[in-house]
């Protein structure tokens, strides 16, 4: 077969079309300070070094996207709030913006182009347009207006209001449907070919599915309708089998699938354009020796790659600190020399 | 006692995770009270209901919200029978030593988890504030003589960072004793030996078992 892009091989895979191999997300995020030697607050108040770093680690491991994703909490940071940085790990929210009715209503809608945070991201994008290979895809990330009060309110601030104070989780809700869209169209017009779009609360491991079929099934729909790349839903590790036929029914163009899911059973069931990413665990990643990962890649491979719509990632959405670049090489081999 | 009682528990849960009314509620609370006494509600039947609850979710029947739902309602019925009658529940009450942390985190959800189960275990505890470096929470440790630190941690990296207070601690008053849990810990069962812990569980209720145990205490009257 001839050589193809990255972008031509992702197209494949949605027409499950079998080519010369799989495609391969590596998720690099605060991975990007290792790669630098620097600590990940440094890293990322530099939005080129960002884009020449996913410039730099694609050709290094010849994976198939650049991968703009900061890390979670850089929405709570546009809408006002702030991060906590440790320094060899993803940044946390550290204070929660909605702690009362009255927050929710001073929560405004930033102006992207010129937000000190948002900018950066779409820096960061114009970065790799500008210099990097037309042919792989520029990945953006969007949190779901569903899980984002996780990180506004906190966890169990969020929970309690499913019994007492519905009235702000709706105007919550409304707030930050707007926030996500608004938001989207600024990476879409920064230059993103796909979206991907972290909904982990969706998850049944999470919510029930009382809160979620009655609160956050319409949000997802109404965001997938207005956006206008293809979108891919993410449950950040955790299941999405109980959800799977919701997502594909409201228009999502695929999903990354967990380690609690059976992976064999979705990939037969569906049968519709739609990618399924995965299924790679980023802690095995980090523990196991090279031998374990490339017979779990092997088996990854045999078992799904004939189904045609697989690409490969690890399912937590970003790589973890300690992953190893010899391991990565090693797998990236693995798949570049499958038969 | 036999185990008459573990029916009435599959019918409080039952009823627990339908939502029914706080009534609704009151009444299979009362039921088992006549049945099988105050005390041993208090001290026995919610303990064992905690426990179910958290292996249904250890086992994926029930989701976090779910068990988190649920643990609040535990509590609070708890609660409403310690405002009225303290000499019923155990001697728990009089422990002072055990310490909760969530550690580099923001989630808070485990940390409350845990606070409901150790309210209704009848445990006191020290809740540690938010944010605190490893210097602070050290200092925290020392200055109220805690031995038993409870830590909930969200992310894999924290984790083992969480490695290096432990460190500091131990080579301090080497019997503090660290209870682990949170999401790095269920995936990667080893975790919490390499970080120099003492002990993980997959579910809350039964770290605070270890708890009664280390204690030479019995929860269960």
């Amino acid at each position: 077969m001839k050589n193809i892009t990255s972008k031509e091989r992702i197209n494949f895979a949605i027409q499950r079309i079998i080519q010369d191999r799989p495609p391969i997300f590596l998720l690099f995020s605060y991975w990007g300070a290792k790669h630098n030697n620097i600590c990940v607050e440094e890293y990322f108040k530099n939005p080129n070094l960002v884009g020449r770093t996913q410039i730099e680690l694609q050709r290094e491991f010849k994976h198939d996207c650049y991968y703009t994703f900061y890390y979670a909490s850089l929405e709570i940071e546009m809408m006002g709030g702030k991060s906590y940085f440790k320094e060899y790990a993803a940044p946390v929210v550290s204070d929660l913006i909605v702690k009362c009715d009255k927050d929710v209503t001073k929560l405004k809608i930033p102006v992207f182009e010129n937000n000190k945070v948002s900018k950066k991201v779409g820096q960061t994008i114009n970065y790799i347009k500008k210099n990097g290979d037309s042919g792989i895809p520029i990945i953006g990330v969007v949190i779901s207006p569903f899980s984002l009060p996780i990180m506004q309110m906190g966890f169990s601030n969020y929970l309690n209001a499913f019994v007492n104070n519905e009235e702000l989780l709706n105007k919550l809700f409304k707030y930050n449907t707007k926030f996500t869209l608004a938001w989207s169209k600024y990476l879409i017009e920064s230059g993103v070919d796909s979206l991907v779009y972290f909904n982990p609360f969706a998850s049944r491991s999470l919510s029930s599915k009382t809160i979620y079929e009655r609160f956050g099934q319409s949000i997802d729909k109404e965001v997938r309708d207005n956006i206008t790349v293809p979108l891919i839903y993410h449950t950040a590790s955790a299941s999405i089998s109980e959800i799977i036929d919701i997502i594909i029914k409201n228009g999502f163009n695929g999903c990354c699938i967990s380690k609690d899911d059976d992976f064999e059973l979705i990939a037969r069931e569906i049968n519709k354009d739609f990618l399924l990413i995965g299924n790679l665990n980023g802690l095995e990643i980090v523990k196991n020796s090279i031998e374990n990962v490339k017979v779990d890649i092997d088996l990854l491979l045999s078992n799904y790659y004939k189904y045609g719509n697989i690409i490969i990632s690890d399912n937590h959405g970003e790589l973890l600190w300690n992953t190893d670049s010899t391991m990565l090489q090693a797998i990236v081999k693995e798949i570049l020399e499958y038969d | 006692m036999d185990d008459k009682y573990l029916v009435y528990i599959d019918i409080f849960i039952d009823n627990l995770l339908k939502d029914v009314s706080d009534n609704s509620l009151k009444q299979i609370v009362d039921e088992v009270i006549n049945l099988f006494g105050e005390t041993f509600f208090l001290n026995t039947f919610i303990v064992v209901a905690l426990d179910n609850l958290g292996k249904k979710w250890s086992t994926k029947s029930i989701s976090l919200s779910e068990l988190y739902f649920t643990s609040l309602k535990c509590e609070k019925i708890f609660k409403s029978f310690l405002l009225i009658n303290k000499s019923v529940v155990s001697k728990n009450l009089e422990n002072q030593n055990i310490g909760v942390i969530t550690y580099k985190d923001n989630h808070f959800l485990g940390k409350q988890l845990l606070k409901f189960c150790l309210n209704s275990n009848a445990y006191n505890f020290y809740e540690f504030e938010d944010h605190l470096d490893d210097d602070q929470i050290i200092e925290k440790i020392f200055e109220l003589d805690l031995k038993y630190i409870f830590v909930s941690v969200l992310m894999y990296d924290s984790a083992n960072m969480l490695g290096n207070l432990i460190k500091k601690v131990k080579g301090i008053k080497e019997d503090t004793i660290f209870i682990v849990g949170g999401a790095p810990f269920r995936l990667d069962k080893s975790l919490y030996l390499s970080i120099g812990a003492d002990y993980t569980e997959d579910t809350v209720q039964k770290s605070i078992s270890i708890l009664s145990k280390l204690d030479g205490g019995n929860i269960i009257s």
